[in-house]
């Protein structure tokens, strides 16, 4: 997909690595339909296990989310932007088994949008795609209630 | 005298102020018939109740049943025919328990949610996409429970469960 370089576009990658350290309290953002917020709270169905995608401040406004830049091309500028610190996410979760689930934010960079930033979940130092229904839910809970409502969601 | 509360006035009168001349024989049956009708509306009024629950649910199922994969945006797969199928039964199966869902949506990890809300408290049936199926429920404070159906917990069960934790 070739970006689309209109003026104030998200930041371009433009052959930039991979930069691993987050700031103590550095936001992530994270675009959201208004049939997600309902009852006064983000609901979990909101979130995809595993490697949910956000923006990290770092480089990236909040309402870069919403541009096509980082939608894959799509016009999402009426849903709304969650912002959450990457510092204080729902980590570890235990599960049934005796095992811990970490879960971490990991700056994966695309070309159109730099700040592009993934959760993902570990156990002993793999990487999990699929733990128990308990540990991913009680994650998506959690994390669904350490977000909070950055720019509201009018569709 | 559990009923007394909610009996019509006349026949709560009635009840609460027998003098020695009324013959109990022959008010029991005029009580009692109209206990009935009070009964009888009381339950025309919850089945309609549940009833237009259900036809919002299943109007959401049907409107959920046509999404696309990447609705959310970030790759999220459409809900299967599995998983709404296996919204339908359950929200059938609650209602006979009395219970309305508050809300129905599409759930990012793919499949449907099916959500109960009442003060801080909030549960919901995860529908996956493979048709499995759990219940989730938490308050505010973060205290999570998620039991699997059909292996943590009995499908008639369920209703039981959600109306205790949203008492």
């Amino acid at each position: 997909m070739s970006c689309s370089d209109e003026e104030g576009h998200p930041k371009y990658q433009n052959g930039s690595g991979v930069d691993p350290g987050f700031a103590e309290g550095e936001l992530l953002f994270r675009r959201y339909k208004k049939e997600h917020y309902q009852g006064g709270q983000l609901l979990a169905a909101a979130f995809k296990f595993p490697s949910q995608s956000f923006n990290r401040q770092k480089y990236s406004k909040p309402e870069d989310v919403l541009h096509p830049d980082c939608c894959k091309g799509a016009d999402l500028r009426d849903w709304g932007v969650l912002e959450c610190s990457s510092t204080d996410l729902p980590t570890p979760i235990p599960g049934t088994d005796n095992r811990t689930f970490h879960f971490s934010a990991e700056h994966v960079p695309q070309e159109c949008c730099y700040a592009h930033t993934v959760l993902l979940c570990t156990c002993g130092g793999v990487v999990v795609d699929k733990p128990s229904p308990k540990v991913r839910e009680i994650f998506r809970v959690l994390l669904s209630q350490r977000m909070k409502v950055r720019i509201e969601a009018t569709a | 005298m559990p009923y007394v509360a909610d009996h019509p006035r006349h026949l709560r009168r009635q009840m609460e102020e027998p003098t020695a001349y009324v013959q109990t024989d022959n008010y029991r049956p005029t009580a009692t018939q109209a206990l009935a009708v009070w009964v009888e509306k009381r339950s025309q009024s919850t089945s309609l109740r549940i009833k237009y629950g259900l036809m919002d649910a299943e109007s959401e199922l049907s409107r959920l049943s046509v999404l696309r994969s990447n609705w959310d945006s970030y790759g999220a797969d459409a809900p299967s025919a599995q998983a709404i199928d296996a919204a339908r039964i359950i929200l059938n199966e609650l209602a006979a328990t009395l219970i309305r869902p508050s809300t129905v949506v599409a759930s990012a990890s793919g499949g449907v949610s099916i959500y109960f809300m009442h003060g801080n408290r909030t549960a919901y049936i995860e529908n996956y996409n493979d048709g499995s199926q759990a219940l989730v429920m938490y308050d505010q404070n973060g205290s999570t429970e998620v039991l699997e159906l059909g292996i943590d917990l009995d499908r008639a069960e369920v209703g039981g469960r959600i109306l205790r934790h949203l008492d």
